[in-house]
């Protein structure tokens, strides 16, 4: 995986998250864009393809799980990592089934961004 | 009952005198007729003294035949008299006894008094609740007997004057030794015979204690989701926070290539950079806001676990192993803040043999387990006992329940902290020194999660004592 020909997709509606976590990926090299709503990321993902979609869960309008599902639709290449402030957070079924797993879940707030890199390495790879 | 005097079975004085006064009568009518009879049959000398004799013997006859007839109808009747006071006595015994059996079968203490005081009853209870026996009891004044009564002799007088139930809901009497509370009703005697008051105490600790318990976790219930929306509030902002931290402390590193690359731009020597901001004391800086806002990520956490999760993993445990993995834990464990190690402290092993397996989530009993032991020992270094710190771990079963205690030979608590030991946010201890969660996460964790119950036993002399039930079949989910 070549972070520079990497492109992530960052949906979050707290500005603070979604900037940060954006300026600690872009660091790193990656190709970043972020989107404050899934409306907004779903029409982003309409004129350019992403590898991953760091998508958090409680959002305003369409939720999280809905976006991924209808993102999957859209790309069936593209991965997913779910960020969540919900502590209890369970996969669904129909997440499972597109292949997500509870390793893709990084829960808010997140002492080591370093755990990001490793979590896109494993799923990128 | 009836008086003596009006039952027809029992002797008259007079009967004696009306058998003697019979007997005269006879005798004298007798004696008057009897001759005169005699004379005007028989004429022949002779035969005269022949018929005297006869006439003699015959008046003995007749008058020992009436006065047996007489006495045998009175001591007739006061046979029957006899038997009947018999009965009666025995009914009377019996219902005696009865009366007897039901105040002493009563869980109540009952006593009962005149109204100056004086007791007149004292049943089993009272015996065994006031340490003193009715022989004792009886007789004397009410308040040399049971001081603790003494300001409740105004209830009796009031009782008695306005016969009406006197109550007093509330209130303590050291009872066998122990201060309890207890329900005090006074009530008029209201026989026509006799004047004066009952008292029936009742102690009602249990359900005192009961309701205490009740209203302690509604509290916690309230505060516990208040608790959990509040943390999953502060997540979001804390979140932010602490990501935004770790971007500024990535760029401020000079080993990242992107950092070179900008300072480059910018005509900057990142080392000259690099050496300024140690000078400034930025990358402490840094990591003390990092470390401030870990510290309220863990208590947000904390205060998550007070909402009821649903995915843990309940498998059967044995707890000794579990007890025994704790320890291992906390080993090592040394305390800089409080200044305690661990090492120096005795650890009491005390397990049942054969506990059966019980049905729990490991790793929060865990944090229970480490929570409480912890606390033992930061108790045992803050104020240290003058015997040698000592920590004493039991496991024992008790009906469908295993108990799990955590007993410490501190300073002990102080009962109007023990009363809050499991509120979110009490701590006795120093602004950031502890959260005060760590209790009642554990108090969570054992009666919501668990369906097990919590307590503390503490007194002021030293030495504090947590036991924890949990039921073996785990929580009884509706």
């Amino acid at each position: 995986m070549n972070p520079k020909n990497t492109r992530i997709l960052i949906v979050d509606d707290e500005e603070p998250i979604r900037s940060s976590l954006a300026n600690f990926l872009e660091d790193y090299d990656f190709q970043v864009q972020t989107a404050a709503s899934a409306e907004e990321g779903l029409s982003l993902l309409n004129d350019s393809e992403f590898d991953l979609g760091i998508i958090d869960l409680r959002l305003p309008g369409i939720s999280g799980d809905m976006m991924i599902l209808k993102a999957h639709n859209l790309c069936p290449q593209m991965r997913f990592l779910i960020h969540t402030g919900s502590m209890n957070y369970s996969l669904g079924d129909e997440l499972q089934q597109i292949g997500l797993a509870p390793e893709n879940v990084l829960y808010k707030p997140q002492p080591n961004l370093g755990l990001f890199l490793e979590y896109i390495g494993q799923i990128l790879d | 009952m009836s008086r003596n005097s009006d039952n027809p079975h029992l002797v008259h004085r007079w009967t004696a005198l009306r058998i003697a006064m019979i007997y005269a009568l006879f005798s004298v009518l007798w004696i008057l007729l009897s001759d005169q009879i005699v004379l005007f049959l028989v004429q022949d000398p002779a035969a005269l003294t022949v018929v005297q004799m006869v006439k003699g013997w015959t008046f003995v006859l007749i008058t020992a035949g009436l006065v047996y007839w007489l006495l045998e109808r009175e001591i007739r009747k006061t046979r029957q008299a006899a038997r009947e006071l018999r009965q009666q006595h025995d009914r009377l015994g019996r219902l005696h006894s009865q009366l007897r059996d039901i105040t002493n079968s009563m869980p109540s203490v009952l006593i009962t008094v005149t109204p100056e005081g004086e007791i007149t009853h004292w049943n089993i209870q009272a015996e065994k609740r006031m340490g003193q026996l009715a022989e004792d009891a009886i007789g004397k004044k009410l308040d040399q007997v049971f001081p603790a009564l003494s300001p409740d002799l105004s209830l009796v007088g009031k009782a008695i004057e306005e016969r009406k139930v006197q109550q007093k809901p509330r209130c303590q009497y050291p009872l066998e030794g122990e201060n309890r509370h207890c329900e005090l009703t006074v009530y008029p005697l209201t026989g026509d015979s006799v004047q004066g008051a009952v008292l029936r105490l009742d102690d009602i600790t249990n359900r005192v204690r009961m309701e205490e318990v009740m209203i302690q976790s509604e509290k916690m219930l309230s505060l516990g989701g208040l608790a959990a929306g509040m943390a999953h509030e502060i997540n979001n902002p804390l979140a932010g926070m602490l990501q935004n931290i770790q971007v500024l402390q990535h760029r401020l590193s000079p080993e990242l290539g992107k950092n070179r690359q900008v300072a480059s731009q910018c005509g900057l020597k990142l080392e000259t950079f690099t050496d300024y901001a140690e000078k400034r004391e930025i990358p402490q800086i840094l990591e003390r806001t990092l470390s401030a806002g870990n510290r309220a990520a863990l208590i947000v956490s904390n205060m998550l676990n007070f909402s009821r999760k649903s995915n843990f993993l309940f498998t059967l445990q044995k707890l000794t192993d579990l007890v025994d993995a704790t320890l291992e834990l906390v080993a090592n464990d040394y305390n800089l803040s409080i200044g305690y190690d661990f090492r120096q402290i005795h650890i009491e092993r005390n397990f049942a043999p054969d506990l059966p397996q019980v049905l729990c989530e490991p790793n929060q009993i865990q944090q229970v387990l480490l929570n409480l032991v912890q606390n033992a020992a930061s108790a045992l270094f803050i104020d240290p006992p003058t015997a040698p710190p000592c920590i004493r771990l039991a496991l024992f079963q008790e009906q469908d329940q295993v108990v799990l205690q955590v007993g410490d030979n501190g300073p002990g608590i102080p009962e109007e902290v023990q009363s809050k030991i499991f509120e979110p946010f009490f701590t006795t201890r120093k602004s950031g020194e502890g959260t005060g969660l760590g209790l009642s996460v554990s108090y969570f964790i054992i009666t919501k999660n668990h369906g097990g119950a919590m307590t503390v036993k503490s007194s002021p002399e030293g030495g504090t004592l947590f036991s924890i039930y949990l039921p073996i079949k785990g929580r009884d989910d509706e």
